[in-house]
């Protein structure tokens, strides 16, 4: 099994994170700064600008999950009475505040927050986020999660130039006034006033950054064979995202594009074994990334595509900055929707498959984080009608409790010999 | 596919009616529908059916509780809600094609992910036809913001209503409607007065089937048949300890019929279906159409009320004056919303001195009748004694 990093900037990237979430410990604790904690689907860019940290709760997640320390927390939550079958992805984060792993808590755990935020997209969020806000004794800025009726089924021809018509323009308006109220709260917080010349310059870097991704994403596409493995994919992308539009971000990811670049120019490829080319649909395996390389020895499948990298350029670029709120609003409003619904999930994945030369898809699902998992079932139909095969794993990204290593693999290699083979 | 098995040894002939129209949901729709009246179907409880009825159009809740879900079984997850399986079933086999609207309604994640699931159907061909669909955007928020937005919504939906049915919905349809669905609301809280009361006590099976019927019928014949009932003297009478029950909205009798089998009686629900459909009166603050809006924006329980503290409000204010022994908190499987207001629900109900249980598996499925009887039986032993007595001193001093 391959778990060796190849990149160098995969490095860079998780010692950014670390040095980065030690500094605000530092700073929260010793010097009584604010942070926020804010769901993936929020409009970081705002906190950013106006100088206040964020953590991601997804993120959060993945590195309790990575550390193995899921286990410990879920099953303290359920001593406190949350029976099993509420999600867990976006709960973890609470239960490591809820539940006191003390000393083992990952990386000294979380400080208090002076602010959550986060989109009412499931039904559970506003409970999770409210039960969390009071624990801390912080504020909690919701967001409105209103649907979209227009859904046209490839979005990404439009996302970029013509996201008003995308959005809906009445659901843009809810979000903008949703967003002012937002902007608010975080100039009581710091003392900052917004400036929206500064929002645009920001959104603008945001772009740039993005389109470095967009470079790196057709390399891959392109290339004889795969030069980055998706969890070294996966850490670069998201290093950034959390901090987009810093100038960190966006050397990182110019960094990024440079190295890969330099790989397919020297034919490097990450498994120089690759036969079959294997999709990722879902969140990330969190628990156990190194099943992602389990199937590259023996059968030279490599999975060469999760929706981290291509979402960004994708869904995060916003041409056309004369409202930088309202482009803002319009990359919040369905952000998590084109994710997992139709039509937006299926057309979108099925297009990237074909884009990308993918022989298999193996797509996650998650019982336990249900609002991930639904709509897996139409992106299936949808891969399969493309003539796709597809695997359907039933796993959560954050809980190892139910994950057995041993019969997911049986499952893969089964898919493989049947299916691919 | 629609009718629920659900024995009563009631007599009475307008319980019989009722109980006829809950057990066979869209027989008096269908009925309509063959005499020319367009069918607006809607999910769930916070679409004002004012809109439809003033439009001149039958309001038709479709809420199945039973049936296959073999076509559903290809397109929504085994784990999502059954009742979303069970609609889309439907879509899917063409059971819904007599409606002239489904309208879905943004309260719950579970009813936005119908609605995209309908849609992409209807996209990829897997349903023929099927009705139009219309997401109903309300959110729940209880902010300025959500709340206007809301009411533009509403407005477009009654501008939707007005070109199906045979009437403009204007200011006079809408208050003619309001007093109609008002009157329903008035005779419920009668019957939510009796459920409640020593000596007029009602069985709390009796009772949630009369209160449900009316989504599934005319409702001016609704309020005829349902005035009856209450001015009967054949109704069923309730017996044994008094329970609210909280948690998932039951859609269905089969959890009041196991309360009564264990000897006591549920006398309230945190749900629309039970006691909350009693109240409040639409108001007459601002045009009829903010009055309706308001009533479903805030007044009606949904899990999507935020904050918290508005959400919570008539069940803190249920254990600090109703007249309940215990409750039953029902989360059943698959239920990843509720159960995260549990813990902290809890603990109110046990500062309130009352007792409760917990039932997991969905009682509509008799494999979970057992595990459920055993439970409600324990919880009702539990609570015979102090009721028996506190009911013997009543008695005495009535």
């Amino acid at each position: 099994m391959a778990t060796e990093k190849q990149l160098e900037c995969t490095g860079a990237a998780g010692e950014k994170q670390k040095a980065w979430f030690a500094e605000l410990r530092r700073d929260v604790f010793d010097a009584g700064k604010p942070y926020a904690i804010i769901q993936a689907d929020t409009p970081h860019d705002l906190f950013h600008l106006m100088g206040v940290p964020v953590v991601t709760n997804q993120w959060w997640a993945a590195i309790i999950a990575t550390k193995q320390l899921s286990r410990d927390y879920l099953d303290g939550m359920s001593k406190l009475g949350y029976h099993e079958d509420l999600c867990r992805y976006c709960s973890l984060g609470l239960a490591s505040t809820l539940v006191d792993l003390k000393e083992r808590a990952p990386w000294g755990g979380l400080p208090k927050p002076a602010i959550l935020c986060a989109r009412l997209t499931c039904d559970c969020i506003q409970r999770v986020f409210s039960l969390w806000a009071d624990a801390f004794g912080a504020e909690f800025v919701a967001l409105e999660a209103p649907g979209s009726s227009i859904l046209p089924d490839r979005w990404w021809e439009i996302s970029r130039h013509r996201w008003e018509e995308l959005s809906e323009p009445y659901r843009l308006d809810l979000m903008v006034e949703e967003l002012r109220e937002l902007v608010k709260s975080l100039e009581r917080l710091t003392g900052k006033q917004f400036d929206e010349a500064e929002l645009r310059a920001f959104l603008e870097q945001v772009n740039r950054q993005e389109e470095y991704f967009e470079e790196v994403r057709q390399l891959i596409a392109t290339a004889p064979k795969c030069p980055v493995r998706i969890s070294e994919q996966i850490t670069n992308v998201m290093s950034a995202q959390w901090h987009r539009g810093t100038d960190w971000a966006l050397g990182h990811a110019r960094k990024f594009r440079d190295e890969i670049q330099d790989r397919v120019n020297a034919g490097i490829a990450a498994c120089p074994n690759e036969r079959l080319r294997l999709m990722w649909v879902g969140a990330g395996l969190w628990h156990n990334t190194d099943f992602y390389t389990a199937f590259e020895e023996r059968f030279g499948a490599v999975f060469v595509w999760s929706m981290y990298l291509p979402f960004g350029p994708d869904w995060y670029i916003r041409y056309g900055l004369e409202d930088p709120m309202r482009a803002l609003a319009s990359r919040v409003v369905t952000m998590n929707e084109v994710l997992h619904n139709p039509p937006y999930a299926p057309a979108w994945i099925v297009n990237e498959a074909q884009r990308n030369r993918i022989d298999g898809a193996v797509l996650l699902m998650p019982k336990g984080s249900r609002p991930s998992a639904s709509g897996t079932l139409f992106i299936a139909n949808a891969l399969e009608a493309a003539g796709v095969p597809t695997l359907l794993v039933e796993a959560d990204m954050v809980d190892s409790r139910g994950w057995d290593n041993d019969a997911a693999e049986q499952a893969m290699v089964n898919f493989i010999q049947d299916r691919l083979s | 596919m629609n009718k629920v098995a659900s024995p009563s040894a009631n007599s009475n002939p307008s319980f019989g009616l009722l109980q006829e129209a809950y057990s066979d949901r869209f027989r008096a729709a269908r009925s309509a529908y063959q005499s020319g009246k367009a069918i607006v179907g809607y999910v769930g409880n916070t679409v004002p059916v004012e809109l439809i009825a003033a439009a001149g159009c039958f309001p038709l809740r479709v809420a199945p509780i039973s049936g296959s879900t073999t076509s559903a079984d290809r397109y929504v997850e085994s784990f999502a809600d059954i009742d979303t399986r069970l609609i889309t079933e439907l879509f899917i086999a063409g059971e819904l094609d007599f409606l002239s609207l489904l309208i879905i309604p943004r309260s719950t994640e579970s009813y936005h992910k119908l609605y995209l699931s309908l849609r992409e159907l209807k996209r990829v061909g897997a349903a023929q036809a099927g009705p139009d669909l219309l997401l109903y955007e309300i959110l729940h928020t209880q902010s300025r913001i959500s709340r206007q937005y809301g009411l533009k919504r509403t407005r477009e939906l009654a501008d939707r209503l007005s070109a199906i049915g045979n009437t403009e919905v204007g200011d006079d349809t809408l208050l003619k409607a309001i007093a109609s669905t008002n009157q329903t609301r008035t005779l419920l809280a009668r019957i939510q007065a009796a459920r409640y009361s020593v000596d007029q006590s009602v069985s709390g099976y009796e009772a949630f089937t009369v209160m449900g019927a009316g989504r599934f019928l005319d409702r001016e014949y609704y309020n005829r048949v349902l005035t009856e009932w209450i001015d009967s003297s054949a109704r069923s009478p309730g017996a044994g300890p008094r329970l609210l029950v909280k948690g998932c909205p039951l859609d269905h009798p089969y959890l009041h019929r196991q309360v009564e089998f264990a000897g006591g009686r549920v006398v309230a629900e945190d749900d629309d279906w039970g006691a909350r459909g009693a109240t409040p009166l639409i108001g007459s603050q601002g045009t009829p159409l903010e009055a309706i809006f308001d009533h479903y924006f805030s007044q009606v329980p949904c899990p999507r009320v935020f904050p918290d503290s508005v959400a919570q409000e008539w069940f803190n204010n249920a254990l600090r004056t109703a007249p309940i022994d215990g409750v039953i908190f029902y989360l059943p499987v698959p239920d990843d919303v509720y159960g995260w207001d549990f813990p902290r629900q809890r603990d109110a109900v046990e500062r309130a001195g009352l007792k409760w249980t917990m039932i997991r598996g969905d009682v509509r499925y008799a494999a979970n009748h057992a595990e459920a009887d055993a439970i409600l039986n324990s919880l009702v032993a539990s609570l015979e004694p102090a009721y028996r007595a506190n009911t013997n001193r009543l008695a005495t001093i009535s």
